[in-house]
């Protein structure tokens, strides 16, 4: 191993460390950690920009234009009081279909977004019921990754992995994800009912208040409503097609955003640009900078030759060894970095001799999206609700939430393991 | 403790101060109070804190707005500076 290999890995290991000791912004730490890699020459200035992956950031600041926007109507919190309506107020009823709807959401936005957005409405709803929000709260932290598991544009894993690899389209991630994800959902959200089910009971009083919202009144702009349901729908059905229509993700994206903003007029330009989570995006240029000099010194090709080695270069046993390492490591370290650091990796082992990479890359999904239901730290999604949920006055522990969550993830890859092995493997 | 007047033909506000939150139960009496609400609500629900005063419309045309302890004051001066209250003073 050359001695720039070794400075490389040098590099990765202590800002890894310091991502995951959460001593400094993990921000700084990634672009501290990319900067270093060009400033010790391990990369020049043109590689580094040229493994920055410009599809994945295009992708992430188009969708948080879109919703930044359509936030403004009120649509979510409409959605929210009705579910609540429908459910009659009956607190079982209702942690169903906030889980269900957080999936759906997660799966077309990012997690925090809606978590950000459900869950304020989620403390008005327990309030209204005198209930403890927490096993809301956990439910929805729980369906938030396992929807965004299902797409293409669902959770930032994804995002990576479809940006890198172009015949993974959004239909493929559709057909391929959604499937198991819908079966793992059903599973999770009836173990949460049987948990929580003792701690859900109100009075048909209390019930009663929830009837009386008016959910109507939520909606504060009609006209922005359309035209963002309008440019959200064709969005979507642009991220259907992007693979025949031979059009990157973050096209599609930035298209519909700034079609949106054409829409709207410019008042909206500037606070929706200042709602880009610029944090997020120069945490990815930072990654994936970082992640360039081990790939330049061939330190990744190392790594895969000896995965391989460990796996004989059998598919089936690399795919369940990817999907178990990625949910084990995503539960306690950030699934981005680590995804960024797994992909070369599978390219790597395609280059190799296996032959059929895809169940590879949707074990990686697998692993990394559900893995971060692990723990309180597995996800940005779970910190964010824990954070909110403290101002609040309810603390969720990393122990009381892992001993919940930890299980049912287990669970939740077991159900992929056998889906990975029966569908891609067996049928 | 913070004290409030507001003008009873135009709004009846219903306070109700738990250890951990405020409810304000509030009926208006005029559309001109009723954007004067809004505004509040718009306020609040624009910033970048998500749980510090959430406001629901109920089928009779009042609002509840259940307010973060620590927020009480914030939201008072607020409809206050928007116009709900006649005047704020400590007590």
């Amino acid at each position: 191993m050359t001695n720039q290999a070794l400075f490389a890995i040098g590099i990765f290991l202590v800002t890894y460390a310091f991502i995951i000791s959460e001593k400094l912004h993990r921000t700084i730490v990634a672009m501290s950690g990319g900067i270093l890699m060009v400033l010790f020459g391990i990369v020049t200035q043109e590689q580094a920009i040229h493994h920055i992956d410009f599809n994945t950031l295009g992708l992430l600041i188009g969708m948080m234009i879109l919703v930044a926007i359509t936030a403004q109507t009120g649509v979510f919190k409409y959605v929210a009081i009705r579910a609540a309506k429908v459910a009659q107020g009956k607190p079982i009823r209702i942690l169903v279909y906030l889980s269900l709807i957080t999936a759906i959401a997660s799966a077309f936005l990012d997690n925090v977004t809606t978590v950000l957005l459900i869950v304020p409405v989620t403390f008005s709803i327990a309030r209204q019921l005198q209930l403890n929000p927490i096993p809301f709260l956990i439910s929805e932290i729980i369906a938030s990754n396992a929807g965004g598991t299902a797409t293409l544009i669902g959770d930032p894993p994804n995002i990576m992995i479809g940006s890198s690899v172009p015949e993974l389209d959004f239909m493929k991630f559709l057909v391929n994800l959604s499937p198991i994800i819908v079966v793992i959902l059903a599973v999770t959200v009836v173990c949460l009912v049987l948990i929580y089910r003792k701690q859900l009971v109100t009075s048909p009083e209390l019930s009663a208040k929830i009837m009386q919202l008016n959910e109507r009144d939520e909606i504060t702009d009609s006209r922005l409503l359309k035209k963002s349901l309008t440019v959200m729908g064709l969005t979507i059905i642009g991220f259907m097609l992007h693979g025949a229509l031979h059009l990157e993700s973050a096209t599609i994206a930035l298209t519909g955003a700034f079609l949106l903003l054409l829409l709207t007029g410019e008042h909206y330009l500037e606070d929706a640009i200042s709602k880009v989570e610029w944090n997020t995006i120069f945490f990815f240029i930072g990654l994936f900078v970082l992640v360039s000099g081990l790939v330049e010194t061939g330190v990744i090709k190392q790594l895969a030759t000896e995965a391989i080695n460990l796996t004989g270069g059998d598919s089936l046993k690399t795919s369940l060894l990817i999907l178990w390492l990625s949910a084990i490591a995503s539960a306690f370290v950030d699934n981005i970095p680590f995804v960024a650091t797994m992909i070369p990796m599978i390219k790597e082992m395609g280059a190799l001799g296996i032959t059929n990479l895809e169940p590879l890359w949707w074990s990686l999904a697998l692993g990394a999206c559900l893995g971060g239901n692990g723990t309180l730290i597995g996800a940005s999604a779970n910190v964010i609700v824990a954070g909110l949920a403290s101002k609040e006055g309810y603390h969720i522990g990393f122990f009381s939430f892992m001993k919940i969550a930890f299980p049912l993830m287990i669970l939740s890859i077991l159900i992929a393991h056998v889906y990975v092995y029966l569908r891609y493997f067996i049928w | 403790m913070f004290h409030y007047t507001y003008n009873q033909e135009e709004i009846e506000i219903n306070e109700h101060i738990s250890q951990q939150d405020a409810t304000y139960h509030i009926v208006v009496k005029s559309e001109s109070m009723r954007a004067r609400v809004k505004e509040v609500r718009r306020y609040f629900e624009g910033n970048k804190d998500y749980t510090d005063v959430l406001f629901f419309s109920r089928e009779d045309g009042s609002f509840e707005v259940i307010v973060r302890h620590n927020m009480i004051e914030s939201f008072l001066i607020h409809a206050f500076r928007f116009k709900c209250l006649k005047s704020i003073c400590w007590e």
